[in-house]
């Protein structure tokens, strides 16, 4: 059968580090998945190499039915793979409103349109609509760098939404976010998933991982120890002994 | 049969292109290696001017180099000091009739103060920032020191030379040097050692180091990153200074003298990968003898002489674009 | 006096031109391109070369330079624009070198240090542009539509992406920018711009030496940009009248004329130094009105 999104044999290592090691696992069509597992894992790096922000030194990347080579990063935007960092990387200087408009300009935006008559009336209209379920629309002409942390993570996350893209990647979206701005977000990505996007999630945080996924993946050394439900993961030994140690039982 | 062409055509295909560059390279070889014995005469005497020339660039490099690792910037106003050096040495030696020894202490002790005052008004209060604006204010210092320059000495050329600067014939007259060449060629080998083991082993050498590979780590460790900002912008200046002194035996003073030599130092840094100390040393010297044998050899009209260390680092950039010594840099920076 | 104030008009209305195509790659986009000044070299050259050597005339003159300095700028684009922050500080004032050095020797071309005399004033539909203030009016027609162009282009979608690629460029390419496409046009269009002010340049001056491409012009062009505010299209405009009013008073003071250029040197530079260390923005920020309107309230 062939998947969604499914990587094969992914390699990637850093002198003798193999920080991600013949990873193999798939991802289901419009479903929320997490991606656990103790520090230094190669979650993150596996993040990069999913995303072209980091040559992989083998292995092949699936998605729907396209073996994607070695492309530069921002072509995976286009083709509807987009990820968030683990800090938040929003533009500092632009207005929030600017912010989600780079969002939505996709393909045409090369110099030759400046000459043009632009209407982005309907764009600002959407931007508008997509900022006020979060009670967030006074912002849109702040700078982004004057937004607190919780506010700018809702702002990324709805601008990766806003490219259209349909799978999206997420870099420990709930950290250090206070549990109003939480619930938030877990709204966000429940609408997410109703839209058909599909959603790959690291966290740390397990209360947020175990209510919203859909599947997990635990990944330990490189290399992933185990794919299943939540309900299994928490039931797991194997999954324990990789986070608390294997003595520490 | 045909699986044993097939194989043969593969093994043809493979080594096609080493042959062929070899041959080439045999053929170019012979060429310059003729070439080189109708000049083989003035060749060591190309080879000893080259490296005076890397030796001083060198000591310029390893200043800049430091700073770039430490301050984040480059500091166009890094030639400058060495023109200072240059020009107050004159002040001292040859208006006031200073001995040698005091005359360059005076100049040294005059640049590093320079040096630290630089670092104390202009660098510190903004080395918190975006590193564009540290590198615009070095812009203008740069500018502002020559015209400073300009307008006490005037656009007339000076000169330093006397009986000390007299060249004497060494190995059988294939060599021509004076005494401050050799001096600049010990003194900057003494100085490059000495800089390495004082980074490698000394208490200020390690905190700096430190400060160069995370600067917020180390400020969490209690080391004082003013103290070391200090510390390199002195050493460099100090370094600055003795090639500005150096450097004034080996040619005329004019104003723009600091920004010709910063120039082959950029070159030099960056063909042997900014921030490394190594890389620097060995930039200076590639650029000093290669600048040198081009233009000796007239395989590059001596006008063009300002050029060559750009052309060389272009050409390096089109192979090479992280330095000759660097690691390679991945695309992403988080 | 007259003639005077128009001769500094036409001049002020030159850099203009040159001021705001490279805030365009400097102040916008965030380039740290110390080698501008050879586009404005090149396409002064060209003008000058092609006019005394083939009579081509003003107008084929300015789409040559265009197409050019364009030609150069992506050369040099593809060439520096893998490099980041200071190393592309070096590459490109390392390319100003290299452009003023082949000026100056290469003696059958741009006859050398010499420089090229006898270029003709523009003659557009058989109108002989020669007094100074037909000159001074064509000119301003010519930079006022240039201007009306950039002016597009700096609030266009397009120049919203190259303030994100200042911003942070990592950020960029994950919302799918092409970043490195996206820099490369900028040079090209800023260096096509800046190609047109050095057209202009040489059939006013009718005289062109390699001087320049020497240091200080560049330092001139990033104390305009800087004192206006990067990425600022008003305040680049008011800055470049601001910095003429300021070079022109060494002059009245009757400073010798050997100091004078040293004295403007002095001036600038520590308006350069002054104005980063206390208005990184620029001295005609959009933000401080804002702050003040702020403040009140």
């Amino acid at each position: 059968m062939i998947q969604y999104f499914q990587i094969k044999n992914l390699c990637k290592y850093f002198g003798g580090l193999h920080a991600v090691d013949n990873l193999c696992f798939s991802v289901k069509k419009n479903s929320i998945t997490g991606l656990i597992g103790p520090n230094g894992a190669g979650k993150t790096t596996a993040f990069n190499l999913i995303s072209h922000f980091l040559p992989r030194d083998k292995g092949d990347i699936l998605f729907q039915n396209e073996n994607l080579k070695k492309l530069p990063a921002y072509i995976l935007v286009r083709k509807g793979i987009i990820r968030t960092f683990q800090q938040i990387r929003l533009f500092p200087n632009l207005t929030i409103r600017e912010n989600l408009l780079l969002a939505l300009s996709k393909n045409y935006d090369g110099w030759w349109t400046s000459f043009f008559p632009i209407n982005e009336a309907k764009k600002n209209e959407e931007i508008e609509i997509s900022l006020q379920k979060f009670d967030l629309e006074k912002l849109i002409d702040e700078k982004a760098e004057d937004l607190s942390y919780g506010q700018s993570r809702i702002i990324e996350i709805l601008q990766k939404k806003l490219t259209g893209a349909d799978f999206i990647l997420l870099d420990e979206p709930a950290s250090g976010i206070n549990p109003t701005r939480l619930l938030e977000i877990e709204k966000l990505l429940l609408e997410l998933k109703s839209n058909g996007k599909t959603i790959l999630i690291i966290e740390h945080n397990m209360n947020f991982i175990m209510k919203m996924c859909d599947e997990i993946i635990v990944m330990e050394n490189g290399k992933v120890l185990l794919q299943d439900t939540p309900q299994a993961v928490q039931k797991n030994q194997k999954v324990l002994e990789a986070y608390l140690g294997k003595n520490n039982k | 049969m045909w699986d044993s062409i097939y194989k043969l055509t593969l093994v043809i295909g493979r080594l096609i292109f080493p042959i062929t560059t070899f041959i080439l390279i045999m053929i170019f070889g012979l060429e310059i290696f003729s070439f080189l014995e109708t000049k083989a005469t003035i060749i060591p005497q190309l080879l000893w001017n080259g490296l005076v020339s890397g030796a001083l660039i060198a000591l310029v490099s390893l200043g800049l180099t430091l700073i770039y690792s430490i301050a984040g910037f480059i500091q166009f106003a890094h030639g400058e000091l060495v023109a200072l050096g240059a020009y107050s040495f004159m002040v001292f030696h040859k208006w006031l009739n200073w001995e040698i020894l005091p005359a360059s202490g005076g100049a040294l002790f005059f640049v590093i103060l320079v040096g630290l005052l630089l670092e104390k008004f202009f660098f510190r209060p903004v080395s918190q920032k975006d590193s564009m604006i540290p590198l615009v204010i070095s812009i203008g210092l740069s500018m502002g020191i020559q015209s400073i320059i300009l307008i006490i000495f005037g656009a007339n050329i000076l000169t330093m030379s006397n009986n000390f600067s007299k060249s004497h014939s060494f190995f059988n007259n294939t060599i021509l040097a004076t005494y401050p060449q050799i001096l600049t060629v010990a003194l900057s080998i003494f100085l490059m050692i000495s800089l390495i083991l004082f980074l490698k082993h000394s208490k200020i050498g390690k905190s700096i180091r430190a400060v160069s590979s995370n600067r917020a780590v180390a400020e969490t460790f209690g080391i004082n990153v003013n103290k070391s900002l200090q510390w390199i912008f002195g050493i460099g200046a100090l370094m600055a200074g003795i090639a500005g002194i150096c450097l004034g035996f080996e040619q005329n003073l004019e104003p723009l003298m600091g920004v010709h030599i910063l120039i082959k130092a950029f070159a030099a840094i960056i063909l042997g990968s900014i921030g490394s100390i190594r890389g620097a040393i060995f930039g200076a010297f590639l650029i000093g003898v290669s600048e040198n044998l081009l233009v000796g050899l007239g395989i590059i009209p001596s006008g063009f002489s300002v050029a060559i260390p750009f052309i060389i680092l272009i050409l390096m950039l089109l192979i090479k674009p992280e330095g000759l010594l660097g690691k390679r840099f991945e695309s992403l920076r988080q | 006096m007259f003639e005077y104030i128009l001769s500094l008009l036409t001049i002020t209305v030159i850099l203009v031109l040159l001021a705001q195509s490279y805030n365009l790659s400097f102040g916008l986009t965030g380039l740290l391109n110390l080698g501008h000044i050879i586009f404005y070299g090149i396409g002064a050259y060209t003008a000058a070369i092609l006019n005394t050597k083939f009579g081509v005339g003003f107008f084929e003159n300015l789409i040559l330079a265009i197409l050019i300095t364009g030609g150069f700028a992506t050369f040099f684009g593809l060439l520096c624009l893998r490099l980041s922050g200071h190393y592309l500080a070096i590459a490109t004032l390392g390319a100003a070198m290299i452009t003023s050095v082949v000026a100056n020797n290469w003696m059958s071309l741009t006859n050398g240090p010499l420089g090229i005399r006898g270029i003709e004033n523009p003659i557009v539909f058989g109108y002989h542009f020669d007094s100074a203030l037909s000159i001074f009016s064509l000119y301003f027609i010519i930079v006022s539509f240039c201007l009306f162009l950039l002016y597009k282009i700096f609030h266009s979608p397009y120049g919203r992406i190259l303030r994100a690629i200042k911003d942070d460029e990592l950020a960029a390419i994950s919302v799918g920018k092409n970043v490195f496409s996206a820099k490369i046009w900028s040079l090209i269009l800023s260096a096509s711009f800046t190609g047109i002010a050095g057209v202009l340049y040489a059939h006013y001056r009718l005289f062109l030496d390699p001087s320049i491409f020497a240091l200080p012009e560049i330092i001139f062009a990033i104390l305009i940009v800087v004192v206006g505010g990067r990425g600022n299209f008003w305040g680049c405009i008011l800055s470049v009248l601001f910095l003429q009013f300021i070079s022109e008073i060494p002059r009245f003071f009757g400073f010798p004329d050997e100091i004078v250029g040293a004295t403007r040197n002095i001036l600038f530079a520590s308006l350069l130094i002054a104005v980063m260390f206390w208005k990184p923005n620029g001295l005609f920020d959009k933000q401080l009105k804002k702050t003040l309107e702020k403040n009140k309230k």
